[in-house]
């Protein structure tokens, strides 16, 4: 009986499996129980494929969209709709990074102690970090052009404004043809990626800082043309003798270019790399689209453009600010999200640069907006920024301004790309000023 | 005005479940725990029922009522001698307090009152035995002594009353009933309430059998009925217009209950069963392999006169019966020979029939028993191996079930296709948050086989994450009792018996639950007592007699005798010989 009575422990051998696959699971349910409840085939929470209940606020509390006996709504107001359109995502479920979609779990109001429950069957409702004020001024601003205006909080993460041009009421959405290359249902904020042009500078010149020694008091030349590999850099005009906050005040490409030459172009694309630039970028599950910097020849022309942002250089708008962002905070890069956080919320922080390079180019795009863009064009806004006129071919250029402001009140940065719009900063200067004159207020 | 009367109503009733969903759980909780601890609580104190007189002057206490005589360190009687074999010789008590003495094909033999032993030879109190040469006296303990011992022996339902339990499990499944009322509105199947009333009015009769037996234990039941209760909320959904047929079986499974643990009371005839059951048992898969037609893949349903049944699960009793030994058989190679034969016929039937599932319960539950009959982790290598090859042939032969494979822990990546049903059970599980979404009120039950191969998704949907731990956890505690039990168990037929039954369920449980939730294979076999369907239902209950019959503490269990009238008789026979 002995011998029976110690093999029949073999038996306690399949409990303790059993115990651990259950508390496998208990984590798993844990991790992933909002992904799980959010899949479109969940009965409990959509009648075909449609969210059954729940609701969207803005950061003022303003209704979004709202889910009522199976039917979901969107805002009464019709430049609201079209403002939110990418950020909330359409009815027919072709703009897949709305918000609808990606936050249905949110929406439903689960949580992993009470599930999707709730007493009436009311679904829960989604606080996202959205100003519905600015993304409304912003999409006014664009004024019917093509473009994108990213505003984020860079010290909480939280994303103010991400609307995309051209958009859509999703109440009366139009026959687009199956074949429309428009990219109607891109949100260009985070999905595109364009031509940066000079905003592109600000990451050559923290190479530079960086690596270059003594080069904040190096005499700087610009005659309008810098012959490198056979080919020529030009600026618009002879700046002459300068030191490096003019070049950057300039936007002169001559000095640029060298400076991109004397630093090779693995070293720009590290620090594109370091500044994330180039990753997609992870915003609560929604991937935004890559950058891209090419390694150029080592003294070749396109090294030379791709220390200005032109060559095979793309951005997007989202990872533009968030790099400005950087660059106000100190250097400390922070994750992004659309859900409001609470004051004591986000505060992801990378250090992604060194806090004197932030503390000398801060001082070097206040210069510049005071120098080249005007204090005046952006009245109270104690602003930072850096505009660009990106070449996009056949004559025609990407008007982009991104920066931020240096107010511990309103930690917000921003960058504005109106697709074939013309001169950066008199082009997109002005949206910027809207959107953010609407984001302080 | 009727309106207001009807929306007011709602009202009322989803408040209901507001309050109800956190009331279930915490009455399930309850009800676990109280039946955990009384199970589980209380030494097994060592019993002495006699005792082996060495010649050097020291003593072997006899533990058991089966006790092997050896050299071996594992032995219940260690005799460190040269002469004496490594496994010398059983001594076995019955019921009457009769003991016996056999050899098991020792070298140097065994003497009784100084004559050669042939087979089971009867001793009695100061005989004298020889193993191997070594002389010994046998001592057995008279009726007073045992009934001393009886007074310490662990006694259920002194500390924890089951009366209380089963008030609160008549509680519990009384709200349920309740819930699934409201659920139902207007569209209310006057069977669902019907229902919830009869399963408690039959919980109680059965307590108040086990009262008049005069038997205090009664935890495995409640346990038991705690499943079942979980059980007729997922049919009370899914399949409402099936609760009558589901009662009915429930009646069965329980008469079956009573019927074999009845039987078991009396060793002699439980073994005489082992041979009617194997054939039985290979009867039954040889008939289902040959006539039955496939159902939804697997090919393990049988028809009779409109009636259909799953054969393979009546047949698990029946490899239980098969597998359990006494222990003077258990050190004989060609029984263990007979039953590795009928276990891979069984095995074979099932593969045939493509019922993985269960296959895989049987080869499971074969090891155990395999294990604890041989103690050799040999046999158990090569069976684990010679099955892994056999696996590999089938897998290759049949490329739906290396599809199964393939899908395993990718159900993500093919929600529409290979992980359907799993993703479904996560995402309705995952609904249900840790209370459920409140009795009929979920909608996973409207996928196929939900109510039976994702019956775990249903179930922590509609009552949530808790619950359905809860119900992993009533069949975790009935195993841990069982592998207890075994260490007290009167035969190693009963030991080996009950590890066994557990291992059945605990092997359905680990393959139903995790199977659906992605973590292994899904097989699609069914969660024992929870799962809808007559004949699991049925065999469920059956098995759960083994497990009735292993537990001796002291007026626990009606599948035990209390031996009252023999002690009387016996008592008297040896006053008599006192005298």
């Amino acid at each position: 009986m002995k011998r029976v009575r110690t093999r029949a422990t073999a038996v306690a051998l399949i409990i303790a499996v059993a115990v651990g696959l259950t508390g496998f699971y208990v984590a798993r349910y844990a991790l992933h129980g909002g992904e799980w409840v959010a899949f479109t085939s969940n009965g409990d929470a959509y009648t075909a494929g449609k969210l059954k209940a729940g609701r969207i606020v803005d950061r003022n509390g303003e209704t979004l969209y709202s889910v009522t006996e199976g039917r979901g709504s969107y805002s009464e107001d019709k430049l609201t709709r079209t403002a939110l359109l990418h950020s909330l995502g359409d009815r027919a479920g072709n703009i897949g990074t709305g918000a609808i979609y990606k936050y249905a779990d949110r929406i439903l109001g689960y949580d992993p102690v009470n599930g999707i429950y709730s007493l009436n069957g009311e679904g829960g409702t989604l606080e996202m970090s959205l100003d519905a004020d600015v993304c409304r001024e912003a999409y006014s601003a664009l004024d019917g052009r093509s473009g994108a205006v990213a505003v984020i909080n860079y010290v909480t993460g939280e994303v103010l404004c991400a609307v995309s041009t051209p958009s859509f009421d999703p109440e009366d959405p139009p026959e687009i043809a199956p074949d429309d290359t428009s990219g109607v249902y891109m949100n260009r904020a985070l999905s595109a990626a364009y031509t940066p042009g000079s905003v592109f500078k600000v990451v050559t010149l923290a190479a530079a800082l960086e690596n270059i020694e003594d080069i904040e008091n190096r005499e700087l030349h610009c005659d309008g043309t810098y012959d490198v590999g056979g080919g020529q850099v030009t600026c618009p005009k002879a700046h002459g003798d300068m030191k490096i906050e003019d070049a950057l005040a300039n936007s002169c490409n001559c000095v640029f270019g060298a400076l991109a030459v004397e630093l090779g172009g693995e070293t720009i694309a590290k620090y594109a790399e370091k500044y994330g630039l180039l990753e997609r970028m992870e915003i609560d599950g929604i991937l935004s689209a890559a950058g891209k910097f090419d390694i150029a020849a080592e003294g070749s022309l396109n090294l030379a453009w791709s220390g200005v942002g032109q060559y095979n250089d793309l951005v997007t708008p989202i990872a533009m600010a968030r790099l400005m962002g950087t660059i106000g905070n100190s250097g400390r890069e922070v994750k992004l999200t659309q859900i409001k956080s609470g004051p004591e919320l986000g505060r992801d922080y990378e250090r992604a640069m060194m806090a004197s390079t932030a503390g000398k180019i801060d001082k070097m795009l206040d210069y510049c907006v005071a120098h080249t863009y005007g204090d005046e064009n952006f009245p109270g806004l104690e602003l930072r920024a850096k505009s660009g006129t990106a070449q996009v071919g056949d004559g025609k250029s990407n008007a982009w301004f991104a920066g931020y402001l240096a107010d511990p009140e309103h930690p917000y940065a921003f960058a504005v790309c109106i697709e074939k719009g013309g001169g950066g900063a008199a082009v997109a200067g002005p949206v910027a000023n809207r959107v953010l004159q609407a984001a302080v207020k | 005005m009727e309106f207001l009367n009807g929306l007011s109503l709602a009202g009322a009733l989803n408040e209901i479940t507001a309050v109800t969903r956190y009331v279930l759980p915490a009455l399930a909780l309850i009800i676990v725990i109280r039946c955990a601890v009384s199970m589980l609580s209380g030494r097994r104190e060592d019993e002495v029922w006699g005792y082996i007189a060495l010649p050097n002057g020291g003593r072997w206490e006899l533990l058991n009522w089966e006790n092997i005589v050896g050299r071996a360190k594992s032995s219940d009687v260690v005799l460190n001698f040269k002469s004496v074999s490594r496994t010398h010789a059983a001594l076995t008590r019955d019921d009457m307090g009769r003991w016996s003495v056999m050899d098991l094909g020792s070298k140097t033999g065994t003497k009784v009152r100084e004559r050669e032993i042939e087979g089971p030879t009867a001793i009695r109190s100061g005989d004298s035995v020889e193993f191997g040469g070594v002389s010994c006296t046998f001592v057995a303990s008279t009726v007073r002594e045992e009934k001393d011992m009886a007074k310490l022996r662990a006694r259920p339902g002194l500390r924890i009353r089951p009366s209380a339990t089963m008030l609160l499990l008549t509680l519990f499944t009384l709200t349920l009933g309740v819930q699934h009322t409201a659920a139902a509105g207007e569209e209310l199947n006057v069977m669902v309430p019907v229902t919830f009333l009869t399963v408690t009015a039959v919980f109680w009769g059965c307590y108040l059998i086990t009262r008049a037996l005069n038997r205090s234990g009664f935890e495995l039941e409640i346990l038991a009925f705690l499943l079942v209760s979980v059980g007729f909320s997922v049919c009370a959904v899914s399949a409402p217009e099936d609760l009558f047929k589901e009662l009915l079986c429930f009646a069965a499974g329980l008469a079956l209950y009573f019927i074999i643990g009845w039987y078991l009371r009396d060793l002699k005839r439980a073994k005489l069963m082992r041979g009617p059951m194997a054939v039985a048992g290979i009867g039954l898969l040889l008939v289902n392999l040959l006539t039955a037609k496939s159902i939804f893949g697997a090919k393990n349903w049988l028809s009779i006169a409109g009636i259909s049944f799953q054969p393979s699960e009546f047949v698990k009793i029946c490899f239980i019966f098969t597998g359990a030994a006494t222990l003077d058989r258990l050190f004989m190679r060609r029984n263990l020979i007979a039953f590795v034969g009928f276990a891979a016929a069984s095995v074979g039937c099932l593969a045939a029939m493509s019922d993985f599932g269960t296959a895989a319960v049987f080869f499971v539950t074969y090891i155990v028993i395999a294990f604890m009959r041989s103690g050799s982790f040999a046999t158990v290598f090569l069976s684990v191996a010679g099955t892994g090859l056999g696996a590999f042939i089938v897998m290759t032969a049949r490329p739906y079930v290396m599809k199964r494979f393939a899908t395993w822990g990718h159900a993500w990546d093919a929600p529409q296709a290979g992980g359907f049903q799993q993703t479904r059970t996560m995402a309705g599980a995952a609904s249900g948050g840790l209370f459920g979404l409140g009795g009929g009120r979920g909608w996973l039950h409207r996928v196929f086989a939900a109510d039976t191969d994702m019956v775990f998704g249903v179930v922590c949907e509609e009552l949530g994450l808790i619950m359905g731990i809860l119900t992993v956890a009533a069949i975790l505690i009935i195993a841990v009792f069982a592998v207890r039990s075994a260490g007290s168990a009167r035969s190693s037929f009963y030991a080996i018996a009950a590890s066994a039954s557990v291992t059945v369920m605990l092997t359905q449980m680990i393959l139903n639950v995790f199977g659906s939730l992605d973590i292994l294979p899904f097989t699609g076999v069914t969660f024992p007592l929870v799962s809808r369907g007559g004949s699991s239902l049925m065999a469920t209950l059956g098995l759960l007699a083994f497990v009735k019959a292993a537990d001796t503490r002291q007026n626990a269990s009606f599948a035990i005798r209390s031996g009252r009238k023999r002690e009387r008789r016996r008592g008297k026979r040896e006053e008599a010989e006192e005298e």
